[in-house]
Formats: C-alpha cells, structure tokens, sequence
C-alpha cells in the first residue's frame, strides 16, 4: 500500500522551526560536551580547591589583619596605660614627700619663731641684723633637730599587680617604725581576700619587728608580698629623706 | 616571653575574641532574616559570617594558650579543659571554658564535610548555640576580665550587647510573624 511505504510530507512551517530549533541546540550541545572534557581535564590537572573563590575574600583579609592589629594595639596599650599608672603614683609619692618634707620646715619654724625672745625685736639695726641671723642660723639648727626627733605617718607607692593594687603606710615615731597598715590590697575577688587576710597582718608584724623592707614574702601571697615591700621601701624612703628615719 | 607580656596578650586576645564572636553573631542573624539589604550578595555575608566565627575560634585558642602559658595565673592543663576544677574565680573560668566548648563544636559541624553529613535539623539547633556561648562568653568577662572594672569596657559590653539585640529581634520577630 502507498501509505505504508513512504512517510507523510512535513509542513514547511514545521519543517523550518525543527530547523531552527536544532541549529539553537547544536552549539549548546557541543558547548556543554567540551566543557565537560574541559572540567574533566582541569579536575585531572589542577585541584578544584585551589580555583575556589570566596564571596567576601577582600574581607577576609581584612577581617584577619584588623583582628591581629587591634590584638597587637591593645596589648600595647595595656602595657603602657600600666607603666602610666606606676610612674604616677611614683610622681604622686614624690610630691606627697616634698609636702611632708615642707610641713615639717613650717612646723619647725612656727616653733622656732615662738621661742624667740620679744625683746630680739625692739634692738637697733645692726644688733637686731646680728641677732635676726643668729636666729635664723639657730632656726635652721633647730629645724634639722626638730625634724630628726619629729615622726609621722608616710605613705608608700601604689604597686599595681594583676589582682588589684597594694599600698604601703607607715608610722614612725622617734626614729622607730611603730606601725605598718596596707591600706591598698588586692580585692578583684574572693581568693585575694582570702590570701591578703592571712597575709598582710603577717606581713604587718614583719615590718615592724625588721624596721626595714627587709621582709620575708609569704608563701602563697607572693604578689601581695612582693607589692607590699616595694610600697613599704617606698614609704620608708619617705621618711628618711625627712628625717623621721635614719639611714 | 615575661609573665606580665603575656597576661597583657591574654587580655587582648580575649577582648578580640569577644568582640568576633558577637559580630559573627550579628552577621548569621541578619542573613538567616534576610536583611542583608541590597547592595552586597547573600554570599558575602554568609562568606564572612563563617570566617569570622573560625577567626573567633583561631582568637580563643590564643587566649587559651596565652593564659596557660603564664606560669602566674594559675591554669592548668586540668582547668583549661575540665569546667568547674579553677580554684580562683571558679564559676567565671567554668563559663569560659564552656564557651570554648561550644565554639568549638559549632565551627566544627559548620564545616563543608561535616555539616553534610549531619541531618539540617541536627545541624540547626548545634548552631543555635552559638547563641549561648556569646552570652556566657560575656558573663566569662564581665566575672574575670581584669579591665571589667574599666568604664570603656563596660560601655564597650553595653554596646555590642545592644548591637546584637537588634539582628536578634528581627529574626525573632520574623518567625513569629512567618508561623
């Protein structure tokens, strides 16, 4: 039969879209199977680890350097404010002995000036000059006498550690220490309580029993103890450039 | 290295990684609600989001190693690893400790490999804890840090607390509305 022998005509129509339809595959196809060989290769040749890109890999990099700078900054900035703290309270002792040494001198004068005789002011020029500076040569003999027997309290340095600080005060009186108080000691929590109660009276006791900073540190305790006979030299010094301590 | 250069280096360290991990927070919240707005990628921010929390790792593991290595604190191999075993400032090295814990294991399981393998449900309420390691992770330095007391500190703890408050409410916010 003729209708089984040869297959029916194509419409034109159809015949031109199939066309074009197959052209549009054709290169998409033939992309597709070299890129395949293509990754096929590269994935032989190269690890596909290495061609990864990050979405944000500016950011990375500047995440990672700001993270390690400011890591860098801030430990040098812990180191200095640190040593800023120790130099000030240097400085603060070092006036507080100026103002010690300087109140001793005014107490000594207003003494002196009470001693002196009222008829000292009613004499002649020349006598009154003599007197005046024979005065003023006993007042300055007076002073250095009258400071070496004086006393008084002295506060050492604050010595900052990494529990808290420790601050050093002591008495003197007649050239001898009489007490030692830490007014400043470590509180950042409850074990520094604990070790500074046992240890500060012990060390109080030593101080007094040495007169001197010259004490042995308390196991256990070792930065209170070590921030406690700095504070304490401190103090002492103090008191020796005043003169309530000899040397 | 002196003892006093590494407690400063610990302290460092610990306040970068405080501040890492509260910005990786900051950066999963906002792209899990989708307000990552217009102008970078989705893909930015999750990229950053994941490398930020690994550099929060990378940071904890240098405050860990700092702090052990400083003969004067007092941490062992024993604290550093074991919760509740620090004899000065206990409960405040235990949350620490806890923190590094649970860094650990949320980076771990957000990596490729590894998160594959876990069912997305699994691997969603592990990385919600994140959530919790940031909060004790400013407990641990609200209790122990030795520049607590300092006002740029806590107006530093303050800030980044708000900050993660607000990313935090509009994924909380979103999922009440979406149910």
């Amino acid at each position: 039969m003729a209708f089984m022998t040869s297959p029916p005509p194509i419409d034109p129509l159809i015949a031109d879209r199939l066309a074009r339809l197959q052209q549009r595959n054709a290169p998409r196809t033939a992309q597709n199977t070299t890129s395949v060989a293509a990754a096929g290769a590269r994935t032989r040749t190269t690890p596909a680890k290495s061609r990864r890109r990050h979405a944000a890999g500016k950011s990375r990099v500047a995440a990672l350097l700001l993270s390690c700078t400011t890591t860098g900054g801030l430990t040098a900035l812990l180191s200095y404010v640190n040593h800023a703290d120790a130099s000030a309270s240097q400085a603060s002792a070092t006036v507080n002995t100026v103002n010690a040494i300087g109140s001793g001198v005014s107490t000594t004068a207003a003494t002196i000036n009470s001693q002196v005789p009222a008829t000292a002011a009613t004499t002649t020029g020349s006598s009154a000059g003599n007197t005046a500076a024979g005065v003023a040569t006993s007042g300055s003999t007076a002073a250095a006498v009258g400071s070496a027997s004086a006393g008084g309290t002295f506060t050492g340095d604050v010595v900052p550690n990494r529990y808290g600080n420790v601050q050093v005060q002591i008495s003197v009186v007649n050239g001898t220490i009489t007490e030692s108080t830490a007014v400043q000691t470590p509180t950042n929590d409850r074990r520094s309580v604990s070790i500074n109660n046992r240890a500060v009276p012990s060390l109080n006791t030593e101080t007094t029993q040495a007169q001197s900073a010259k004490i042995q540190a308390i196991s256990g305790a070792t930065y209170t103890s070590n921030g406690y006979e700095q504070s304490l030299q401190s103090a002492i010094d103090q008191a020796v450039t005043a003169g309530a301590l000899a040397r | 290295m002196s003892s006093t250069t590494l407690w400063y280096l610990s302290r460092s360290s610990g306040i970068v990684a405080t501040v890492l991990a509260v910005l990786a927070l900051i950066w999963g919240l906002l792209f899990s609600s989708r307000e990552t707005g217009n102008r970078l990628r989705p893909a930015w921010w999750l990229d950053l989001h994941n490398w930020l929390g690994g550099l929060t790792l990378a940071f904890t593991i240098v405050h860990v190693i700092t702090i052990f290595a400083d003969s004067d604190a007092g941490i062992g191999i024993a604290q550093v690893f074991i919760p509740g075993t620090a004899s000065r400032s206990t409960w405040a090295v235990t949350w620490g400790v806890l923190a590094m814990y649970l860094f650990a294991i949320v980076t771990l399981t957000s990596v490729g490999r590894v998160k594959r393998k876990l069912p997305r449900r699994v691997w969603h309420w592990i990385h919600l804890t994140s959530v919790g390691a940031v909060v004790i992770t400013g407990l641990h330095a609200y209790q122990v840090g030795t520049d607590r007391d300092a006002v740029v500190f806590k107006a530093g703890l303050v800030v980044f607390a708000g900050a993660a408050m607000y990313p935090a409410a509009i994924r909380v916010i979103g999922l009440v509305t979406r149910k």
